[in-house]
C-alpha cells in the first residue's frame, strides 16, 4: 500500500473527471473525514485516514482490500474505473441516464443501452461522456459513455445504442475472480 | 702518474698459471668482473669482513688490470680505454611481446593456405601508356566517376547519374573495409559487441540527465525507453493527510485547466468559421494579443 | 412484468427450494406471542415435553388443570392440601420423572391404535443384527417402525420394555438404526443422539432432512426494510419480515425471480443470509465509531452486518484464512456498499499479533457443521472422531486470540461473541469453558437475544462453569434455523489474582532458608530469573503481573 505518484493521480483524476467533472473536488476534500487515495498491488483504493492508518499493520501480501476500490492500473499504466467505484460515481455524477424496468436486465448481462430502454437522460449531455446509469426508481445500476448527444438521440431508431456499456453491477457476480 | 710498469710487475706474468685464475669471467663492456670459485667457508666464516675485502680487492684487480689492456685514446683529462661491446647477456626486463591476433582474413588464408601477394601501389593504366596510382589521388580507382564520357543504360531512369553510383560503390568498399578494421581492432582487445551495447546505454543515460534540469524538462522521443535501474521512489505511506490532499487538490485543478485548454466550450456555437484557427493563421501563430498589438502599430504608422 | 420474461428459461429450478417453504410458514403468522420464528412443529414438541425447555409458567399452569380440573370455592382448600403434599414431595420428585409422567400422557392416547403392530415388534439380537447388517441392512419401511417402537419404549422404559431386555439396547439399535435411516455414520448419529431426549432426536434428524426457509437481511446502508420488500413484492417475490427479534430480515416463501440476481441484490440493497447468522452479530450489537474484527468473515455476511449497524463509521477488520474465499467476501463488502471494511488474510491464530486494541471481536469460528447438515449432508458421513478433536483444538486456539485480541480498556466494548453452525457440545460449552479457565479476566454476559435454549452447564459428567448457562443454542426443529450456538464475553482488565501473590510469598521464604547454606548456589542470582520466567507465565495466562520491585 502506497500513496499514488502524480502521474497516477492524473490517471485517475482524468477518468474520475470524466464522469463528475469538477465535483471531484468533493472525494479529495470531504467534510466529514479526510479521504485520500491508496495503490495496494495496483488497485486503487479510496479510504478514510483512520482505516488506513490500522490498515498499514496489514502486512502486503495479507491485505486484501480496504475502503472502496475505484479501479486497477493495468500494466501499461492506463487506469480503469470498477462497478465498485458507483456508489461514489453516482453520488456526484454530473450527466445521468435512466432505463426503463425492462432495460434493466439487459444492461446488467453487460449490454449497451439501447433507445427502447431510455427513460430518462440529462439535457444537453454531449458526445461521449461518461454518464451514470440508474434505473427508473434510482437505483445506481453501472456506467458507461454516451454514444450521442441528447439532441441527436431524438432522431435514432429504437434499437440503436444510445450509451455504451462500460460497467454494471452484474459484474459483482459475472467477474467476481477478476474484479478482486 | 705512469704506474704500468708496477702493475706489470704482477700483472699477467704471476697470474698467468694461477688456478684461479679462470675463474674469474671479465666483461668489460659493462665494467663487470665475476669470480665463480667457490667460497671457502671455513675461511668466510672466520672472518667475514676480511675475506670479503680481500675477493673485492682481487676481482677489481683484476677488472682494472684487463682495462689497461685495452686500446687507449688520449684526452685532456687523461686516457680514456675504449671498451668493447658487452657480452654478458643480461635477463629481459619485460615479458614478451604477445603474438598479434590474427584477424578473420588472415585466419581464412592460413586455413586456405593463400599466400600474401604484395600489391605494386602503381598500376600500368592502357589509354595514358603510363604508371599511374592504384588509389589515392588521381587514382585508377577513381576512373570511373571521373571519366569524360559515361555509358548510359538504354532503360535508366530520369535521374541516373553514372557518376555518382561509381562513387558510392567505392566510399561503400571503404566503409566495408573500415568497419572490419575496427571490428578486427576491437575482436583483439577482447571486446564483445554486448559491452559495447551496455556501454551505448550508459552513456545515453549519463546524457539523459546532463541538462541543467536533469532531464526533467526533456521530451521524450517517441520509442523511448524508460531508463533502467532507476528506482522509484515513493511517498510514505503515513505522509500527513493535509498534505496528500493540497498536492491532489493542486493537481486536479492544474488538470482542469489543462482540459480547458484543449478544448473550449464550443457548444451551441455552429458559426461556419472556426474563429480560432483564422486568428492562428493571421497572427502567424503568435495568438490574438499579438495580432491586436500589430494593428495597432500599423495603423499609428499610417497616421503619422 | 418484462423481468419475468427475461429470465423465464432457469425459473423452475431456482424457485424449487424457495416452494417448500410457504406450508410449514402460514402457522407462524398468526401467533406472536414468545420467540418469533418457532415453528407449529416446535410447538408441539414443547408442549410434549415441558421439562425439557425452560420451564414457563403457562406449562406448569396447563399440567395443574390437567390434574385437578377446575379450580373452585368448593376444592380450594383440598386443592391446597394437595399443593401442600406436593411441595413436601416435590424434594425427590425430579426433572427426569416429571418428563416421564408428560411422556405418558401424551403418548398414551397417540399410540393407542399402534400398541398392535408394536406387539409385533420386538428388538433384534446381537447375533440377528449381524445377520441383518451382513445382508445389506433391513428395509426402510421395517426401520421406521422399529424406530418408532424405540423410542415409545424407551419413553416408558419400565412399562413398555421387552422382558429381559436393558436400556442400551434400546438405545444403541436406535443409533444404529437412526443412522442408517437418515445416512449418517454411526459415530456422529450417536454424538448428536445423545444432545437430546430420545424423542426430541428424532425430531432433530428428521428437521436436517427439510431445507430451512430462504431469507434475506436488509442492508440499512442502502435501504430500508419497508422500501426493499416493496421493490421485491413489485418483482414477484412473496416475504414476510422474518420474526420480532430482527427488524432487517426477511424471509422469502417464493419467487418468480432468482432472489439472487435482482437489480437490487446487485445494486447491494440485501445480503442471502441465513436466520441464524444474524444472531451473533446481534449478541455483538456494535456501536458507531468501535474497532470490531471479524476473525473468519467469508462469505461477509456478519462482517456487512457489523458494517451496516456502525453506520460505515469506525472500521471493521474482516480476516478469513482462505485466500480464495476473501475473493467473495471483497465483492460482497463493495456490493453493499461498506466503506470502512478492511479485508485482510491472516490465520485467525496471528491476530492478537497482528493487530490488537479492539473493542469487540466476532469469532464465528470454522466448525463441524452439524447444525447446517440440511444445507450440506455431506457432513453426514465425513466427519470422524479425529475431526471434532482437531476442530475443537483449532477452536480453543482461536477463541483465546480473539480474547486476546480485545482491548480490556475499551470505553464502550470489550466484548467477544464467540459463535459456531454446530450442535456439538465439544465444539461450543467444551470451548467456551476452556477459554474461562484459561482466561479468569474473561467472564460470559447475557448475549441479548430473546429466545434460545440455555447451553449445557453439565454433559455426560462433564461439569462446566455455571455460567455457561447464559449461552445460547438454536436447533433446526425448535426454532426453524441452522443449528447455532452463541456465547458472550465481556474482556475485563487483568488483575493481580491473590493466588499468584501468595505462591510468591512461599517461594521467596524457601529461597530465604537455602540462603544460610556453604554451597556455591546463589538463590538470590536466581530471584531475577524465577521473577522472569513467573512474570512471563502470568502474562500468558492473561494475568497482570505485579509491578517489578524497584532494587
Amino acid at each position: 500500500m502506497r500513496p499514488l505518484t502524480e502521474e497516477e493521480s492524473k490517471a485517475v483524476f482524468t477518468k474520475l473527471a470524466n464522469y463528475i467533472g469538477k465535483n471531484l473536488v468533493h472525494l479529495i476534500d470531504r467534510p466529514d473525514e479526510t479521504y485520500c487515495f491508496r495503490l495496494h498491488k495496483d488497485r486503487v483504493f479510496y479510504v478514510s485516514e483512520s482505516s488506513m492508518r490500522l490498515a498499514i499493520s496489514v502486512a502486503r501480501p495479507n491485505l486484501i482490500s480496504l475502503g472502496t476500490c475505484f479501479g486497477k492500473f493495468s500494466k501499461s499504466g492506463k487506469f480503469k474505473l470498477h462497478i465498485t467505484a458507483l456508489d461514489h460515481m453516482a453520488q456526484y455524477a454530473k450527466f445521468k441516464v435512466w432505463i426503463k424496468p425492462n432495460g434493466e436486465m439487459p444492461f446488467l448481462y453487460g449490454n449497451h443501452v439501447l433507445k427502447a430502454h431510455l427513460g430518462r437522460i440529462t439535457e444537453d449531455t454531449p458526445e461521449h461522456q461518461g454518464v451514470v446509469v440508474y434505473s427508473m426508481n434510482d437505483v445506481p445500476l453501472g456506467f458507461g459513455v454516451t454514444a450521442r448527444a441528447t439532441i441527436d438521440t431524438r432522431k435514432l431508431d429504437p434499437t440503436s445504442i444510445i450509451v455504451f456499456h462500460q460497467a454494471d453491477v452484474g459484474e459483482y457476480l459475472r467477474d467476481e475472480d477478476t474484479l478482486f | 702518474m705512469d704506474v704500468s710498469s708496477i702493475l706489470g710487475s704482477f700483472g699477467p706474468t704471476q697470474d698467468d698459471n694461477d688456478p684461479e685464475e679462470s675463474n674469474y669471467i671479465l666483461d668489460a663492456g659493462y665494467l663487470t668482473v665475476t669470480n665463480t670459485t667457490p667460497i671457502d667457508a671455513d675461511l668466510y666464516n672466520e672472518n667475514i669482513e676480511q675475506s670479503i675485502e680481500q675477493n673485492a680487492r682481487e676481482s677489481s684487480q683484476k677488472l682494472l688490470g684487463a682495462l689497461f689492456h685495452l686500446p687507449s685514446t688520449a684526452s685532456a683529462d687523461g686516457r680514456l680505454a675504449l671498451l668493447p661491446p658487452p657480452t654478458f647477456a643480461l635477463p629481459r626486463e619485460k615479458p614478451l611481446p604477445k603474438a598479434k591476433e590474427m584477424t578473420k582474413w588472415e585466419r581464412f588464408a592460413a586455413a586456405k593456405g593463400i599466400q600474401k601477394k604484395k600489391r605494386e601501389k602503381k598500376i600500368w593504366d592502357e589509354e595514358k601508356q603510363e604508371w599511374v596510382d592504384r588509389w589515392g589521388w588521381k587514382g585508377k580507382n577513381k576512373e570511373g566517376e571521373t571519366q569524360w564520357l559515361h555509358e548510359v543504360p538504354s532503360n535508366a531512369d530520369v535521374d541516373h547519374d553514372p557518376r555518382k553510383i561509381a562513387r558510392d560503390e567505392r566510399k561503400a568498399r571503404t566503409a566495408k573495409n573500415e568497419k572490419q578494421k575496427l571490428q578486427n581492432l576491437s575482436h583483439s582487445t577482447g571486446q564483445s559487441s554486448n559491452d559495447r551495447k551496455q556501454e551505448i546505454e550508459r552513456t545515453l543515460a549519463t546524457t539523459r540527465v546532463s541538462t541543467a534540469s536533469i532531464g526533467k524538462f526533456d521530451r521524450q522521443l517517441e520509442g523511448e525507453k524508460k531508463p533502467r535501474g532507476i528506482k522509484r521512489k515513493f511517498e510514505p505511506t503515513e505522509v500527513s493527510a493535509e498534505q496528500e490532499k493540497k498536492n491532489a487538490l493542486a493537481l486536479f485543478s492544474s488538470i482542469n485547466s489543462d482540459s480547458r485548454k484543449k478544448r473550449p466550450e464550443t457548444s451551441g456555437d455552429n458559426s461556419v468559421i472556426n474563429v480560432r484557427k483564422a486568428i492562428r493563421t493571421a497572427s502567424k501563430g503568435q495568438g490574438g494579443v499579438a495580432l491586436a498589438r500589430k494593428l495597432d502599430s500599423g495603423k499609428r504608422k499610417s497616421k503619422r | 412484468m418484462v423481468q419475468g420474461d427475461l429470465d423465464s428459461d432457469d425459473e423452475p429450478e431456482d424457485d424449487e427450494p424457495l416452494r417448500g417453504a410457504p406450508q410449514e410458514f402460514d402457522f407462524d403468522s398468526d401467533e406472536d406471542d414468545g420467540a418469533g420464528p418457532i415453528l407449529s412443529t416446535a410447538r408441539i414438541s414443547k408442549q410434549a415435553r415441558p421439562a425439557t425447555i425452560v420451564p414457563s409458567n403457562s406449562d406448569e399452569d396447563s399440567s395443574d388443570s390437567d390434574e385437578g380440573g377446575k379450580i373452585t370455592m368448593a376444592n380450594i382448600e383440598a386443592r391446597s392440601r394437595a399443593l401442600d403434599e406436593a411441595a413436601a414431595a416435590g424434594a425427590e420428585i425430579d426433572a427426569q420423572e416429571l418428563r416421564q409422567a408428560a411422556l405418558e400422557a401424551s403418548d398414551d392416547d397417540i399410540d393407542m391404535e399402534e400398541e398392535d403392530i408394536d406387539g409385533e415388534l420386538r428388538l433384534p439380537t446381537v447375533t440377528e443384527r449381524e445377520e441383518e447388517k451382513n445382508k445389506g441392512g433391513p428395509d426402510v419401511h421395517t426401520v421406521q417402525q422399529r424406530m418408532k417402537h424405540c423410542v415409545r419404549v424407551l419413553g416408558n422404559f419400565k412399562k413398555r420394555a421387552e422382558k429381559g431386555r436393558l436400556r442400551h439396547e434400546y438405545t444403541e439399535q436406535l443409533i444404529s438404526d437412526i443412522a442408517s435411516y437418515y445416512g449418517y455414520n454411526e459415530f456422529l448419529a450417536e454424538k448428536l443422539f445423545q444432545l437430546f431426549s430420545v424423542a426430541e432426536a428424532i425430531e432433530f434428524f428428521e428437521a436436517n432432512e427439510v431445507p430451512r426457509p430462504v431469507t434475506i437481511r436488509t442492508n440499512t446502508l442502502r435501504t430500508r426494510r419497508r422500501d426493499l420488500a416493496q421493490a421485491l413484492i413489485n418483482r414477484g417475490v412473496n416475504l414476510e419480515p422474518i420474526g420480532k427479534w430482527t427488524n432487517v430480515g426477511l424471509q422469502i416463501f417464493e419467487s418468480s425471480v432468482p432472489v439472487g440476481a435482482t437489480p437490487e441484490y446487485l445494486a447491494g440493497h440485501y445480503m442471502l443470509q441465513a436466520a441464524s447468522s444474524f444472531l451473533p452479530v446481534i449478541a455483538l450489537s456494535p456501536q458507531p465509531n468501535e474497532r470490531v474484527l471479524d476473525m473468519a468473515s467469508a462469505p461477509g455476511g456478519k462482517a456487512t452486518h457489523i458494517a451496516a449497524l456502525l453506520q460505515n463509521t469506525g472500521v471493521v477488520f474482516a480476516n478469513d484464512a482462505n485466500k480464495a474465499r476473501t475473493k467473495s467476501l471483497t465483492a460482497n463488502v463493495h456490493r453493499l456498499g461498506c466503506k470502512n471494511v478492511v479485508v485482510c488474510s491472516y490465520d485467525g491464530r496471528e491476530f492478537p499479533k497482528v493487530m490488537g486494541g479492539f473493542d469487540r471481536v466476532l469469532l464465528d469460528a470454522p466448525c463441524s457443521g452439524t447444525g447446517v447438515i440440511s444445507k450440506d449432508s455431506s457432513v453426514k458421513v465425513n466427519k470422524s472422531e479425529r475431526d471434532f478433536t482437531l476442530l475443537s483444538h483449532l477452536q480453543k486456539q482461536l477463541i483465546l486470540c480473539a480474547i486476546d485480541s480485545v482491548s480490556p480498556e475499551s470505553k464502550t466494548g470489550g466484548y467477544l461473541v464467540y459463535s459456531t453452525c454446530s450442535v456439538t457440545v465439544d465444539e461450543n460449552e467444551a470451548v467456551v469453558d476452556y477459554a474461562l479457565r484459561k482466561r479468569p479476566n474473561v467472564t460470559l454476559v447475557d448475549t441479548g437475544l430473546p429466545f434460545g435454549r440455555e447451553g449445557f452447564t453439565k454433559y455426560r459428567g462433564k461439569v462446566f462453569n455455571p455460567s455457561i448457562g447464559l449461552t445460547r443454542r438454536f436447533y433446526p426443529h425448535a426454532h426453524n434455523m441452522d443449528g447455532f450456538f452463541v456465547a458472550k464475553f465481556k474482556i475485563g482488565k487483568r488483575s493481580k489474582s491473590k493466588t499468584i501473590s501468595e505462591v510468591n510469598d512461599v517461594q521467596m521464604t524457601v529461597a530465604s532458608a537455602e540462603s544460610g547454606d556453604e554451597i556455591g548456589f546463589d538463590p538470590n542470582e536466581d530471584k531475577v530469573y524465577i521473577e522472569k520466567a513467573k512474570r512471563r507465565q502470568m502474562k500468558a495466562k492473561g494475568l497482570r503481573p505485579p509491578p517489578r520491585e524497584k532494587e
